[in-house]
């Protein structure tokens, strides 16, 4: 029997091996356990498959280049002063302190948006990638379904490799057979949504990359799920937050304390109300009803459980509160830099407080 | 007073007797959704059924319709499954029944105009035959995802399967009821099955006829992976300030 496909697409960091894939698809598969039906009747490796999509070799690739010909990035950034709208200018001066956060966490983000032929190479082995897999599954069932499932910078990857091929009528000379006339997601799940934040062209809120019945046009999904920690930093800058994409659009607010990395790809899918609509997506709707699912969700924690430093923690949380107030949600990473490295140094001040039972989520996804 | 109460006890009686039974029927309650409103077929099509129904045309692979094929004849090969489908008794259901052939109609007729454009001579063996069949269809809002399952919602906002969502035609498979665990099934299991393997097959049949411009496709993506390799990897260095200046010159292509 063909399984659903659920492609993966990492957000920033290294992800050279495959070890995160694994990570997630394990989350997964635990986070099923925690159900009847896949516990007693069918497991969920028997509905569904993973398949990691792979970008970061690229940008690896990119950075290595530049550093063997003795042009760092970093130095590339630092000497940068050019005054157009792409420039990288808000990225000069970087101290001691925040260079870590800034070229460590930034690097991804940066080449993907700011170098568009890097960018071009991203997407278009994204597309490759993703289609040639559909293409071989229809081949032995033409109802075969996929879904994606993506993290972070992931998300930006995700929607403009879709949105890009969804759109065009025809491929070189023939008519494009993955078109939203021709072909759907069944499901689209965004964990930490940057796609707005990072928006080139088709902007976020006018792409295809959206949910509808499949007899309405110019709509590449059935459903669309964005899950959003309300003090994840990377998310704060220009929401993804459509007020008009009907029923078929679900977007949760997420407030769980379950691990100290709050951006992590685990730290979210740890959580009810982002796993269980996932589950049922790769799965079947009444693989978890609607009563049980009421259930999961009202009796999920928000804190994690036997917290050595809970009170801190909290206090913690609530200098983050603070903090993300200061992000100005109409402007771009450029503008809100600051914020978001103080959000990042808050960050990793609560995981010191946190003690050993918050790294429990951390796994290898950042 | 009595009377009337009795009277109305009566009519109630007679109510659940005489129509309460075929309601039940037709609308069956159930704590486990079975598998055919939300499994592919291939998961409970019976090999009985995969090789004999007409519904199904053995996968179109029996003598006569492979045959009908062979000469390019799909509307005939699909006007004898949508014949087959109109044939069954959906008594207590037929109104559903009309709204799958409502949308089957359609697609029908989309399907004989694309058939019929100039360009296209008897079976679609040709790459460019295959475009100008899809374009067609394309043009006449039909595509290769017409008859798909969709994710819809019942009349408590719960994700169930169904067809056709946001047309008049819309179709729910089946609805929770308000405890959110039973379920209503508001079709039969025979229904279901009948309706999932005509869709599977016409799905299936579509999709035959356009594998080189899937194919081509999925070439022309690589070798856009390709050109991206050799001009950046195997073509001349890129500093990280020509890599920025190139970008902004060249204007990346919508999907290569």
């Amino acid at each position: 029997m063909t399984k659903h496909t659920l492609f993966l697409l990492h957000g920033m960091g290294n992800h050279e091996d495959t070890q995160w894939a694994d990570d997630v698809w394990n989350k997964l598969v635990e986070c099923s356990s925690r159900y009847k039906h896949f516990k007693t009747k069918k497991a969920l490796d028997e509905y569904a498959e993973p398949f990691p999509i792979e970008y970061d070799q690229f940008i690896r690739k990119a950075l290595n280049r530049w550093d063997t010909q003795a042009t760092s990035f970093g130095d590339f950034v630092e000497s940068n002063d050019s005054s157009t709208q792409n420039s990288l200018h808000w990225l000069s001066g970087i101290s001691a302190e925040d260079a870590g956060f800034k070229l460590s966490h930034l690097a991804d983000v940066i080449v993907w948006r700011y170098f568009p032929l890097e960018y071009g190479q991203i997407r278009s082995n994204v597309q490759l990638e993703i289609f040639r897999q559909i293409r071989q599954k229809r081949e032995q069932d033409a109802n075969a379904k996929f879904s994606v499932m993506a993290h972070s910078l992931g998300t930006s990857v995700t929607h403009d490799s879709l949105a890009a091929l969804g759109m065009a009528t025809k491929i070189g000379d023939d008519v494009n057979t993955f078109s939203t006339d021709n072909f759907r997601f069944h499901s689209i799940h965004m964990l930490a949504n940057v796609s707005r934040l990072l928006q080139t062209t088709p902007k976020a809120y006018e792409s295809i990359v959206r949910p509808g019945s499949s007899r309405t046009k110019h709509r590449y999904c059935s459903r669309m799920y964005c899950h959003d920690h309300e003090l994840d930093p990377f998310t704060k800058p220009r929401p993804f937050d459509p007020v008009t994409w009907g029923s078929g659009f679900n977007l949760t607010k997420l407030n769980h304390y379950r691990g100290w990395n709050i951006h992590g790809w685990l730290h979210y899918l740890d959580n009810p109300r982002v796993h269980i609509p996932l589950l049922k997506s790769i799965a079947k709707p009444s693989a978890i009803s609607p009563a049980l699912e009421i259930e999961a969700v009202n009796s999920y924690p928000r804190y994690g459980d036997d917290l050595e430093n809970i009170d801190e923690a909290k206090s913690q949380i609530s200098q983050l509160h603070a903090l993300a107030q200061a992000i100005d949600q109409e402007r771009d990473i450029s503008e809100n830099i600051d914020s978001l490295n103080d959000m990042w140094v808050a960050i990793n001040t609560l995981k010191e407080l946190a003690g050993d039972t918050w790294t429990t989520l951390e796994g290898s996804v950042s | 007073m009595r009377s009337i109460c009795w009277l109305l006890r009566s009519y109630s009686l007679l109510f659940f007797i005489l129509i309460l039974p075929s309601a039940v029927s037709a609308q069956q309650i159930v704590t486990e959704v079975p598998s055919e409103y939300e499994e592919p077929v291939v998961v409970w099509i019976t090999p009985a059924e995969m090789r004999t129904s007409p519904l199904y045309k053995g996968r179109f692979s029996d003598t006569e319709t492979a045959l009908q094929l062979k000469h390019g004849n799909i509307v005939t090969v699909a006007n004898e499954m949508i014949s087959a489908f109109e044939a069954s008794d959906w008594a207590d259901n037929q109104d559903k029944k009309q709204k799958i052939l409502n949308q089957l109609q359609r697609f029908m007729a989309a399907m004989k105009i694309a058939l019929s454009t100039q360009g296209i001579d008897g079976v679609l063996d040709k790459k460019a035959e295959q475009n100008i069949f899809l374009q067609s269809l394309n043009s006449q809002d039909h595509g290769l995802n017409s008859l798909e399952i969709d994710v819809l919602f019942d009349a408590n906002g719960q994700e169930v399967f169904g067809y056709f969502g946001e047309t008049e035609d819309e179709l729910l498979l089946y609805e929770y009821l308000e405890d959110g665990e039973r379920v209503r099934l508001l079709l039969t299991r025979a229904q279901v099955r009948e309706w999932r393997l005509l869709e599977d097959a016409l799905t299936n049949l579509v999709l035959k006829q356009v594998e080189l411009v899937r194919e081509s496709n999925i070439s022309e993506l690589n070798n856009a992976v390709i050109r991206w390799e050799n001009f950046l990897e195997n073509g001349y260095s890129q500093m990280p300030w020509e890599s920025t200046i190139n970008g902004w010159l060249i204007d990346t292509p919508v999907c290569t």
